[in-house]
């Protein structure tokens, strides 16, 4: 046995140093946070996942924090994550995290977000699809999958929607269906412009019905550009009766030889009906936001539209109903200091909650608010998990930026 | 007995080996003569299993080829194999290590025969001596049979007899011994069969005694008839 | 003892010298960078003392000093890299050629022949783990250093996984998440298999071998990297999902390996040569 110590010696040396490092490793525990209840009922608070790093290392270490605890991301498995962190976008949505779990082979190469429909008896996805053809002309074509949840059957029609205008791109913006018709909204681009139109498709037998041109009415002068947007509903397996269409007038300015600048000129609100083909200009929201700060986001619930602005620490979320034509009431300009905090981090609008992530004293809070009477239905806020000696210090370490809630 | 039935071999397309067959008994002295290249290291290596066949069979006791031959078969190559790094006593050890069949006894003997220095180092050893603890090597283990390539070739005069006296002490005896050899010399007397290639065939295969006895010629004789035809 | 573990054994005793000497090598570059690296500054603090005697310093942890002197760091690990690389080939030539072919001895053990490559792969990631193994005692030795020659009251204590982000070649190489040196060490592994096929390939073949042997390590290259790119991994309209692409690349590589063991134990058997 002497004469083997030297290979003996190295063995148990590799055993014990390797080992030793990552069971050290393993046992090295972070400090642990967690999001408890101030005030209000904590089951507002129970979808919310707020993220943001440790910083009481040399790097920073991110983690996430609920009302359950913290997990921090270098105890989740590095590899794993790795693996499958390619089109996790895709699937992070919980919402397509379901999709892909029930049909998980018709979800198969299926990748955007906004070409699903899904309500309980269908489930359609939409694709443009444009090629050159035989005369070097570009074909246009829509390819559409249909499942029908009940027997599971799938179906797939092509609709060509070639004509002379040559389309270089489509892009599906929504898909809907309204009865035994389906709407799929597209944008379609033709040289530097590009068009909205509702193609209307039987579901029955795959014709195309009708080709409806969104005419917004808004022209392009000089040196502008015209960018269109969908505000589509925001949970995509749900139906919406309403689309939101942007139409923003961008400026276009020189600045040398091969480079130049755009500036935006307005933006114009539509809401279109896909039942009744209503194009409606939402005057309220004329030209509005582009005087006001920037960070402001649409969201549309059904036919419930809402703009949520964080304006010099205030919140300010107006309602409006598309299918009324008339303003809900919402939030006006709640002040940081009224949610009783120094200001406001971030802010998500989900369903019908507003969830608000507070600083006081420097320590993360986070407020959800009710949309329609600015009321708090749950207030909480980060405390550390430990002696509470450690507390003061440890907190500082703490930096939460990110509301994330899972619908 | 050793056996090698209708062996082939060939690289890049030229034959190495053509259709080689004999056999070496135990208890004799079996040596293959030839000229240099006509493929009689490669008889020998093929045997160990050194370096595959194309065709034909090599049969041991009537056993193919498998671990355990080496514990029944030495071979000694023209060359020392082991790692220069070693000293004399770590070689046999490394041998005492692996075989079963080792006789530290008989080792020891041998070294003090050959007046072997056990504290050496493997790197350092001139031609004679090294070719002295190859033969330590190979009939330390306690084998039926002994391989030999070209045991005397570029060795001083006085390491040949210690040698020869070897080939006639109890350390050969029983065994089966094949050798090779490019120049009989000295040797003549110990052989008890001869086989004489040329060109990767056999083209003598003889009992030294029977052909000395009926034909009254000796092996240099046989030879001189068939690299003369 | 069995003969395998004595071939292990006679492998690693035959490289103890080097092995020794990359230790020995990384030692000294780390632990004088570390020293050069603490007194420079030690001594240039005290020179600001002297002018300014109102001066108060920052404290010195052990891993901002490893982060500044990474490339002393590196230097000697990218040696051994370099070294253990080379000898991956040598572990296998240096058998054949030279005054004494020790291949003879090596192929005439009574013990099977696969032991022999077994023996070789095992001894190269002994040496590789060791060399691992190594370094994190060096850091602990390194610390221990430093809390010596730095002045009590200016020590801010570091926290290990601070030293290993400190230095790049230490997140690959010893890589925080066991689960990831498991994957790196274990591809690792696999390249080492599918060279020593290689190379008895070209031992069995010679000049023909050497282009079999390219040949081969181009498939396996292949076979790994294509569905990778091919499959679409990174695209989101991608056919089969993430999981599944990299279930594909692991069943191709668990059946690489597999052949590539099999045709060296093989090759080592039946077809090599002296």
């Amino acid at each position: 046995m002497k004469r083997y110590l030297l290979s003996v010696i190295l063995g148990v040396f590799i055993v014990v140093g390797i080992g030793a490092y990552y069971v050290n490793g393993a046992m090295d525990r972070l400090p642990e946070y967690k999001l408890s209840t101030l005030e209000g009922n904590p089951d507002e608070a129970q979808m919310v996942k707020l993220s943001g790093s440790y910083g009481g290392r040399m790097l920073w270490e991110s983690l996430t924090v609920d009302t359950d605890g913290s997990i921090y991301r270098k105890d989740r498995s590095e590899f794993a994550k790795s693996l499958f962190n390619n089109q996790s976008w895709k699937f992070r949505d919980s919402d397509m995290k379901a999709l892909k779990k029930e049909h998980r082979n018709f979800m198969r190469g299926k990748g955007l977000m906004d070409s699903f429909y899904k309500d309980e008896e269908w489930l359609i996805y939409a694709e443009g699809i444009v090629h050159r053809n035989n005369n070097s002309m570009l074909d246009a074509n829509l390819k559409i999958d249909l499942l029908n949840e009940k027997t599971g059957n799938v179906t797939q029609y092509r609709v060509d929607i070639s004509d002379e205008a040559n389309y270089s791109w489509i892009d599906i913006l929504d898909v809907q269906r309204v009865d035994d018709q389906i709407h799929l909204l597209v944008r379609q681009h033709v040289e530097a412009s590009s068009e909205l139109h509702d193609y209307v498709v039987d579901l029955k037998s795959g014709q195309l019905i009708r080709n409806e041109m969104l005419n917004h009415g808004i022209r392009s002068g000089e040196n502008e550009e015209l960018n269109l947007f969908a505000i589509t509903n925001e949970i995509r397996s749900k139906p919406g009766e309403f689309v939101v269409l942007s139409v923003r007038k961008d400026r276009r300015t020189k600045e040398s030889s091969n480079s130049y600048r755009l500036d935006s000129v307005s933006e114009d609100l539509f809401s279109y009906s896909y039942k009744t083909g209503k194009l409606n200009e939402l005057l309220i929201y004329k030209n509005k936001n582009k005087l006001e700060d920037d960070s402001n986001d649409f969201t549309l619930n059904g036919n419930i539209l809402s703009n949520l602005r964080n304006n010099t620490n205030a919140i300010t979320l107006s309602r409006y109903d598309l299918s009324l034509d008339q303003k809900l009431e919402g939030i006006t300009s709640l002040s940081a200091q009224q949610l009783g905090a120094d200001d406001i981090g971030s802010l998500r609008l989900s369903q019908n909650r507003v969830y608000v992530l507070l600083r006081k004293d420097s320590i993360p809070q986070l407020a959800v608010l009710d949309t329609a009477t600015g009321t708090v239905l749950y207030k909480g806020q980060a405390t550390y998990e430990g002696p509470a000696s450690n507390s003061e210090e440890q907190m500082k370490n703490l930096r939460l930026l990110n509301i994330d809630v899972q619908s | 007995m050793i056996e090698v039935k209708n062996m082939s071999k060939s690289y890049l397309r030229r034959h190495v080996l053509k259709d080689v067959s004999f056999t070496a008994e135990k208890g004799q002295i079996t040596c293959l003569i030839g000229i240099n290249g006509a493929g009689k290291s490669t008889i020998l290596k093929s045997i160990m299993g050194l370096s595959p066949i194309k065709k034909g069979q090599i049969l041991v006791d009537g056993q193919p080829l498998d671990k355990l031959t080496y514990e029944k078969v030495a071979f000694i190559p023209d060359h020392l194999t082991m790692p220069l790094g070693m000293k004399l006593a770590e070689g046999l050890q490394f041998m005492a290590d692996f075989y079963t069949n080792w006789e530290p006894s008989r080792a020891e003997e041998l070294m003090d025969f050959f007046q072997l220095d056990a504290l050496e180092k493997i790197g350092n050893m001139s031609k004679g001596t090294a070719a002295k603890y190859n033969l330590v090597l190979g009939l330390a283990q306690k084998t039926e049979y002994v391989l030999m390539d070209e045991p005397f070739s570029g060795i001083d005069l006085f390491s040949r007899e210690l040698i020869a006296e070897v080939f006639s002490s109890h350390l050969i005896e029983d065994r089966g011994v094949l050798l090779t050899t490019h120049e009989i010399g000295e040797i003549e007397q110990l052989i008890d069969k001869a086989v004489i290639m040329q060109k990767g065939t056999i083209v003598r295969e003889f009992n030294c005694e029977e052909v000395r006895s009926a034909e009254g010629k000796s092996i240099v004789d046989v030879m001189r008839e068939v690299y003369r035809s | 003892m069995n003969r395998y573990l004595k071939l292990v054994h006679m492998e690693i005793h035959r490289f103890r010298y080097v092995l020794g000497s990359l230790m020995g090598i990384t030692m000294i570059f780390q632990i004088s960078a570390l020293i050069w690296q603490v007194n420079s500054k030690l001594s240039m603090d005290r020179e600001t003392a002297k002018q300014f005697p109102e001066s108060l310093f920052s404290q010195i942890s052990f891993h901002e000093i490893v982060f500044s002197i990474q490339f002393w760091f590196i230097i000697p690990i990218l040696v051994s890299i370099a070294v253990l690389s080379l000898y991956v080939f040598l572990i296998w030539y240096r058998d054949w050629f030279g005054r004494n072919t020790f291949i003879y001895r090596l192929l005439m053990l009574p013990t099977a022949r696969r032991h022999i490559y077994l023996a070789k792969l095992t001894a190269i990631l002994t040496f590789v783990f060791s060399l691992v193994a190594f370094q994190l005692l060096l850091l602990v030795i390194e610390k221990l250093i430093f809390n010596m020659i730095v002045p009590a009251d200016r020590i801010q204590s570091s926290h290990f996984s601070d030293v290993i982000a400190a230095n790049q070649a230490f997140k690959e190489l010893i890589p925080r998440a066991f689960d990831q040196f498991v994957f790196s060490y274990g591809l690792g592994i696999m390249a080492l298999i599918i060279i020593f096929t290689a190379i008895l390939i070209e031992r069995s073949y010679r000049m023909v071998g050497i282009v079999y042997a390219a040949l081969y390590v181009f498939v396996c290259v292949f076979a790994v990297v294509f569905p990778l790119l091919s499959l679409g991994i990174d695209r989101s309209n991608a056919y089969l999902y993430p999981e599944e692409i990299f279930g594909i690349v692991f069943g191709i590589c668990a059946v690489l390996l597999a052949a590539s063991v099999w045709l060296g134990f093989r090759l080592l058997s039946k077809k090599i040569a002296v």
